[in-house]
């Protein structure tokens, strides 16, 4: 993983662009299972709390995913904590979530 | 508890697919122009040669300098030597004072419009055309309570009390969808998509050297400081214990 330009700390050395290109896949996964769970929610009429829950379930289910993806189930020479994978993109993901669950709530039950 | 306050209101399907659907569409496709734009005029800023090679010069020091307890004292002696003999040191060489600041640099202003325009014109031209057409009606609901605080915000032009707050204009869309597609936007265009991430790609791509040696940076003065750094570092080679080290962990 040592890259062009690592960034020396005490003792570990990562490279800062790496870390940085696996953090952008977490936030995609993230984005995807956003749109997909919004969706969902949407078309079944989800509203407050229960949208919200999905969201939380959908970023617990994602999160499993890439820990089962994980070689060897480290995340040696990959990210730099283990938070990065469980609330990496969450907060971004939260808004395209809501933006699709708006959406999909909409053209099913609000028009006529 | 609530059903009292909320009352059913239904909208009339042309608000869905003459207006939030256009919406999403059209916001949708601006973005990925505005990112094709921002290629387009995206131009490889030139290098200067000297400036250059005073920035390597410079990154060259500060290496010798961090690095200095791995080499033997001699090798290092000769580079200090070589960065800081009076007359003849690298270091030493006369610099012309920089006296252009970095706003008469025409290529810096020009590099910088173009970014400016890149993202703030859609976004005037995009909320100038959902407030002057779609102002002033609700076209959809927020499927998540709001509380009346929201009222001025989400239902601008709307002067109804008894509305539930959850329906809103296109004001408050435009902004959801705003923030939202952010995250299609890196499904669909990949990494580094917005204007100033590709700006900070450029720069990392440069390398820290390069991005330090921009106009507006006295080298001669850096010059200096990394001389009288070079001249402060007490050496001591590591490699002078290095036999004791290795034999004492192989007992």
């Amino acid at each position: 993983m040592l890259g062009e330009q690592p960034q020396a700390s005490s003792d570990n050395v990562y490279a800062q662009d790496k870390i940085a290109h696996n953090e952008n896949i977490i936030y995609k996964c993230r984005a995807f299972g956003a749109v997909v769970f919004g969706i969902l929610a949407g078309v079944f009429g989800l509203t407050s709390l229960w949208g919200l829950l999905v969201y939380v379930i959908s970023s617990i289910v994602i999160s499993i995913f890439l820990f089962a993806t994980l070689p060897k189930l480290s995340i040696d020479g990959l990210f730099t904590s283990w938070m990065s994978i469980l609330t990496g993109g969450f907060v971004q993901g939260a808004m395209t979530y809501v933006l699709v669950w708006t959406l999909a709530y909409d053209i099913v039950y609000i028009f006529f | 508890m609530e059903a009292q306050n909320t009352q059913l209101l239904v909208l009339d399907s042309s608000i869905r697919n003459w207006v939030l659907l256009p919406i999403v569409l059209f916001m949708f496709l601006f973005g990925i122009l505005r990112h094709y734009a921002t290629i387009a005029l995206r131009t490889t800023r030139k290098n200067d040669k000297a400036k250059l090679e005073q920035a390597q010069t410079l990154a060259r020091a500060q290496t010798v300098r961090t690095n200095a307890n791995w080499i033997p004292h001699e090798a290092f002696l000769e580079r200090k030597a070589f960065f800081n003999q009076p007359e003849t040191g690298v270091l030493n060489k006369k610099i012309p004072a920089n006296t252009l600041a970095s706003m008469a640099d025409p290529n810096n202003m020009v590099d910088m419009m173009k970014t400016n325009f890149a993202t703030i014109v859609p976004n005037i031209v995009m909320w100038g055309w959902v407030s002057y057409f779609f102002s002033g009606f609700v076209i959809a609901k927020f499927p998540f309570p709001l509380t009346g605080r929201f009222r001025g915000m989400v239902q601008r032009g709307i002067e109804l009390n008894s509305l539930d707050v959850s329906y809103v204009t296109s004001a408050s869309m435009y902004f959801l969808i705003l923030f939202g597609l952010r995250g299609l936007f890196s499904l669909v265009l990949g990494e580094a998509n917005a204007a100033d991430d590709a700006q900070l790609m450029q720069q990392q791509m440069m390398g820290p050297a390069a991005a330090m040696a921009g106009p507006g940076v006295d080298m001669g003065k850096l010059f200096e400081a990394e001389r009288d750094n070079l001249e402060l570092v007490t050496h001591e080679s590591k490699l002078k214990e290095a036999e004791t080290t290795l034999l004492n962990s192989s007992q």
